[in-house]
């Protein structure tokens, strides 16, 4: 790979990961302050958000370095494996996005921040 | 379903989180409005355009990439000397990708706020619990 494919893929992770400890920290909080402990939501996003990136890396992973490709599997499996990486990683981000949502319908009126 | 439905229905799918989040992001900023809260709405409101623009792009590609034409020889009586991708679509994936991380980076800076705020309410809410207030009439 060239050094831009490098920086390009780093400053993509890199990116990655402030959003989701953004995400993962907000949720954190969201689950600590509310009074009664209703909101799992949060919880429940933050598992799914998880279990989004382990996909992802795995994808880029298996992917980019051509580890599948380089080992005896067929190229058909390789398609399928990708595609069900893909649609996972989609499943996962969406339903992430609809645990932060509801965390957020949940919790908008419990606490609020002032100033 | 075959391989080419199933990408074009991960792409919707894919989309659809954007939306739902800048619909939270909506909730937030029209309860209460501060700078953590703005950089989440601005930030959704970005990646949710780049997104829109990038899901037309990848949807077109789809098409063309599972044509039967597409990697046989026939490619190029189809479509002749042109290539697959038009010459200005390199920059137009490095614009929407310096604007995807534009985004992804407010957001997350504006979440980190958003919880800092919401840390600071607990803390104040558990002093609050141990330091008898002038409102109270029984101290």
């Amino acid at each position: 790979m060239k050094y831009i494919e490098y920086a390009q893929m780093g400053a993509g992770g890199l990116t990655w990961l402030i959003f989701l400890a953004g995400l993962l920290w907000c949720n954190f909080a969201w689950w600590r302050t509310s009074r009664c402990k209703r909101s799992l939501f949060s919880m429940l996003f933050a598992t799914i958000t998880a279990l989004g990136l382990m996909a992802m890396i795995g994808l880029i992973a298996a992917i980019e370095t051509r580890f599948i490709s380089s080992s005896t599997l067929d190229s058909e499996l390789i398609e399928s494996l990708s595609l069900g990486g893909f649609v996972m990683m989609a499943v996962c981000w969406t339903l992430s996005s609809i645990a932060f949502f509801l965390a957020v319908i949940t919790n908008v009126n419990r606490a609020q921040p002032r100033g | 379903m075959s391989n080419q439905d199933w990408v074009k229905l991960a792409l919707y799918v894919w989309l659809s989180a954007y939306v739902i989040y800048f619909l939270a992001s909506c909730i937030l900023i029209c309860h209460t409005k501060n700078l953590g809260r703005w950089l989440i709405f601005s930030g959704t409101l970005l990646l949710l355009f780049v997104n829109l623009a990038l899901f037309a792009i990848e949807h077109d590609i789809i098409e063309m990439a599972y044509s039967p034409y597409y990697e046989t020889a026939d490619w190029k009586t189809y479509m002749g000397d042109q290539p697959l991708y038009p010459e200005w679509q390199r920059y137009f994936y490095w614009i929407s990708s310096l604007a995807d991380v534009l985004g992804k980076i407010l957001v997350g800076i504006g979440l980190i706020i958003e919880g800092r705020k919401q840390m600071k309410i607990l803390r104040l809410r558990q002093m609050e619990k141990f330091q008898p207030t002038t409102h109270n009439p029984a101290h």
